[in-house]
C-alpha cells in the first residue's frame, strides 16, 4: 500500500528534481543560444524553458497533493483496484526481478542483432521471451521462432527493399 | 472538380490499394479480436510496413487496420467479457449476457451490422465536412495555426483519463522530447549531446512503438499466468429483419452521436459508445432488459463507437489536428510519406484526398464482408495466449523500428522509450498525451516562432485576428471545463469519503 499511498508524492519529487536539473544544468550545457538573437521568445531555449517551468509547477503541485492525500484513508474503490492488481501480479520483489530480466533481454536482443543479424537474434529472442512468459509448448514456439523472423526478413528485403542486418553472416 | 475526381479514381482504383485496404481490415479485425492488443497498437505495428508503399496505399492500409480494429474489439467483449479495445467496453454490458444465453452469433452479427452502418454514416460526414472546414482554414496564417494547435492540445484533457495532472506531465514529456534536434531558425543544437543521429530530431516510429507496445510486453512478465477464460458458445441464430428494424433507431442515433463526438478532438470511441447506449436505454420500450443481453444495447454501443471512426478524420484531414491517438499515428504516417494534412493538403493534393475518401467508403463494405465471412475465425483468435503473442509482437516491433531508418540507433530509442513507457504505466501516466504532444509540439513551436518573426517579436499578432480570438476563447473555455470537471470529481470523492466516515 506504501507505493499506492505515496505514488503522487514520489512522482512529484522526481519530476520537480528532474525539471530543476534540466533547467539549470542540462539546458545551459546542451542548448546553443546564438548571441545575435534579440527577441527572447525566438531564442532556441525559450520553448524548452517554458515546458520545464510548467513541469516544475506540476511536480510541485503533485508533491504537495501527494503528501496531503497520503494522510487520507484510501477509499474502498482504490483498495479494490490495488487488491485486484495484486491478485494478477507477482510479489513486488519477483515483479522487479522479472522487469530487470525483461529489460536485460531487450538489450541482449539488441546486441545479438549487431553480432548475429536480425534473423538469428529474433529466433533466440522469441524462444527466450516465450519461455520467460511461462510457455512450455516447444513444438509451437520453434516454428514461430523460425518462420516469423525469416518471413519478415524476406518481406523487408525482397518486397520493401530494406536490407536487414546479418551480423557476422554479412 | 470532375477532372480531379477522375484523377483521384485512377489513383485509387489500383489492385494494390484494393488489396492493401482489404488486408488492413482483416489485420485490424484480428488485432481487435485479441484481448490486450489495441487498435492503436495494431496501427502502430502496421505503420513500418507502409514505408515502401505509395502514400495512398499506405494510408488506406492504416485506415483499414483502424476500422477493423475498432469493430474487432467487440468480438472478445461479447465472447469472453474482455473488450479487445477500450471503445468496446460498453459492448460487454449486453454482449456477454446475450452470449451466455447461447446467442453469441446473434450478438456478433448485430455488432457487425451496427458497426458498418455507423461507419458508413461517419464516412459520409467526413466527406461532406472535411472539405468545407479545410477551405475555411486555407485563410489561416501562423498565428491562427498557433491558436488552433494550442486549442488542439486541450484534447490532452480528453485522453488523460481521470488524472489531469498526470496527463499534463505526459504531454510535457512529449513536448520536451520533440524539441531535441537542430533549431529550425538558427540551426543551433538543442539537447543533441554530440550525437549526429539526433540532429534531425527523434524519429516518430521508435517513440510510438516504444511507448505503446514495449511497456505491455515488459508488464506481461510481472503478471501471473492467466487462466483461460471460458468462451461462450457461438450458437447459430443470426439477426432477423424484425430485430434489425427494432434496433434501427438506436443504430441511427448512435451513428450521429459517434459522428458528433468523433469530430470533437479528444473524446474518442468509449464515451461515445456509453452516451449512445444510455440514450438507447432511456428511450427504449424494453429499457428494463438493458444489461441483461438486450440486442438494442449492443447495437447502440457499437454504432456509438464505430460512428467515431470517420469523424475523427475530419479535424485530421481538414486542419491537420488529430482527433485521438490513432489519428495522431495516422498523422505521423502522412508526415512520413511527405504529406502534411490540413488545408494545404486540400489545395495541393486534392486528388490524394479524394482517393483516400474513395478508399474509406470501400472500407465500410470490406468491414461488412470481412466481418460476415470471418466472424467465427476472428472469434477463435481471441483464444491466442499472450505467451505466444508478446514474443511475436516484440519481433514485429524490432523489424518495424529498424526499417524506419536502417539504423541500430532507432532500436535503442525504442528500448529506452519502452522503459520510459513502462514506468509511465506503473505511475499511471497515460501515454496518449505524450504522443499527441510529441506530434503537435513542433507544429506549435514553429507557428509560434514564425508568428513572432512576422511581428518582429510583438505578441500582439496573436490577438490581431478574430479567428485567433475564437480559438483562444475556445482554449480558455475548454481549460475551464476541464478544471470544473476535476474540481467536481474531487468534491464528489471527498463527499463520498465523508459519508463513509
Amino acid at each position: 500500500m506504501f507505493f499506492a499511498r505515496y505514488s503522487d508524492a514520489i512522482l512529484g519529487a522526481v519530476l520537480s528534481a528532474g525539471a530543476l536539473f534540466m533547467l539549470f544544468v542540462i539546458v545551459p550545457i546542451s542548448v546553443q543560444v546564438p548571441k545575435s538573437n534579440k527577441v527572447l521568445a525566438l531564442s532556441p531555449d525559450f520553448w524548452i524553458k517554458i515546458i520545464l517551468w510548467f513541469m516544475l509547477f506540476l511536480g510541485a503541485q503533485l508533491l504537495y497533493q501527494g503528501f496531503k492525500t497520503a494522510k487520507e484513508q484510501l477509499d474502498d474503490e482504490e483498495i479494490e483496484t490495488i487488491e485486484e492488481t495484486r491478485a494478477h501480479s507477482h510479489s513486488m520483489g519477483h515483479s522487479i526481478l522479472m522487469v530487470l530480466i525483461a529489460t536485460a533481454n531487450l538489450f541482449v536482443y539488441f546486441f545479438l542483432i549487431d553480432w548475429f543479424g536480425m534473423v538469428i537474434a529474433s529466433f533466440v529472442s522469441v524462444i527466450t521471451f516465450a519461455l520467460l512468459c511461462g510457455e512450455r509448448r516447444i513444438k509451437i514456439i520453434l516454428p514461430i521462432a523460425v518462420i516469423l523472423p525469416t518471413g519478415l526478413y524476406y518481406f523487408f528485403l525482397k518486397v520493401a527493399h530494406i536490407p536487414m542486418p546479418l551480423g557476422i553472416f554479412e | 472538380m470532375l477532372e480531379n475526381l477522375g484523377i483521384a479514381f485512377q489513383l485509387f482504383a489500383t489492385m494494390d490499394n484494393v488489396i492493401m485496404l482489404f488486408i488492413g481490415v482483416v489485420v485490424g479485425c484480428t488485432v481487435g479480436a485479441i484481448p490486450g492488443m489495441t487498435a492503436t497498437m495494431g496501427v502502430a505495428l502496421t505503420l513500418p510496413f507502409t514505408f515502401y508503399l505509395p502514400p495512398v496505399t499506405g494510408i488506406l492500409l492504416l485506415i483499414g487496420v483502424y476500422k477493423g480494429g475498432i469493430y474487432g474489439g467487440s468480438i472478445p467483449a461479447i465472447l469472453i467479457k474482455t473488450p479487445g479495445t477500450p471503445a468496446a467496453a460498453c459492448t460487454v454490458l449486453d454482449g456477454f449476457p446475450l452470449a451466455q444465453k447461447g446467442q453469441a452469433n446473434k450478438a456478433l452479427h448485430m455488432a457487425l451490422y451496427a458497426s458498418c452502418f455507423a461507419d458508413f454514416v461517419s464516412n459520409i460526414a467526413l466527406i461532406f465536412f472535411a472539405g468545407f472546414i479545410a477551405s475555411f482554414a486555407l485563410r489561416f496564417g501562423p498565428p491562427e495555426f498557433f491558436a488552433l494547435i494550442l486549442f488542439s492540445l486541450t484534447i490532452i484533457a480528453g485522453v488523460a483519463g481521470d488524472n489531469l495532472a498526470r496527463g499534463l506531465i505526459s504531454a510535457c514529456f512529449g513536448l520536451l522530447l520533440a524539441t531535441v534536434g537542430l533549431d529550425l531558425i538558427y540551426g543551433t543544437e538543442r539537447m543533441i549531446f554530440g550525437e549526429p543521429e539526433l540532429m534531425g530530431g527523434i524519429k516518430f516510429i521508435p517513440v510510438l512503438i516504444g511507448l505503446f507496445a514495449i511497456p505491455e510486453i515488459i508488464d506481461h512478465y510481472t503478471r501471473k499466468l492467466e487462466t483461460h477464460k471460458r468462451k461462450a458458445s457461438m450458437g447459430e441464430e443470426g439477426v432477423t429483419m424484425a430485430e434489425w428494424k427494432r434496433c434501427f433507431k438506436s443504430v441511427v442515433r448512435g451513428s450521429f452521436i459517434g459522428v458528433i463526438m468523433g469530430a470533437i478532438p479528444g473524446i474518442g470511441g468509449a464515451p461515445s459508445a456509453f452516451l449512445s447506449y444510455s440514450e438507447a436505454k432511456r428511450t427504449s420500450k424494453v429499457s428494463e432488459n438493458f444489461g441483461k443481453g438486450e440486442l438494442e444495447g449492443i447495437a447502440a454501443a457499437e454504432a456509438g463507437n464505430n460512428g467515431v471512426c470517420g469523424a475523427t478524420m475530419i479535424p485530421l484531414l481538414a486542419l491537420g489536428v488529430p482527433g485521438d491517438v490513432i489519428t495522431a499515428v495516422i498523422l505521423g504516417a502522412f508526415m512520413i510519406h511527405g504529406l502534411q494534412p490540413g488545408p494545404i493538403l486540400f489545395e495541393q493534393n486534392i486528388t490524394i484526398v479524394y482517393a483516400i475518401f474513395m478508399g474509406i467508403m470501400l472500407s465500410s463494405i470490406y468491414l461488412l464482408v470481412v466481418g460476415k465471412v470471418g466472424i467465427k475465425l476472428f472469434a477463435r483468435v481471441s483464444d491466442v495466449p499472450n505467451s505466444f503473442l508478446y514474443p511475436i509482437v516484440l519481433v514485429l516491433c524490432v523489424f518495424g523500428t529498424y526499417a524506419v531508418g536502417n539504423t541500430m540507433f532507432d532500436l535503442i530509442v525504442m528500448i529506452v522509450m519502452g522503459l520510459v513507457g513502462y514506468f509511465m504505466l506503473k505511475f499511471k501516466i497515460p501515454a496518449a498525451p505524450f504522443l499527441i504532444a510529441f506530434i503537435l509540439g513542433p507544429l506549435l513551436e514553429d507557428s509560434f516562432r514564425q508568428s513572432l518573426q512576422l511581428s518582429r517579436g510583438s505578441f500582439e499578432i496573436f490577438v490581431r485576428n478574430p479567428m485567433c480570438w475564437v480559438f483562444l476563447a475556445m482554449t480558455v473555455v475548454s481549460i475551464a471545463m476541464v478544471i470544473r470537471r476535476n474540481v467536481k470529481l474531487k468534491k464528489d470523492k471527498s463527499l463520498k469519503s465523508m459519508l463513509l466516515e
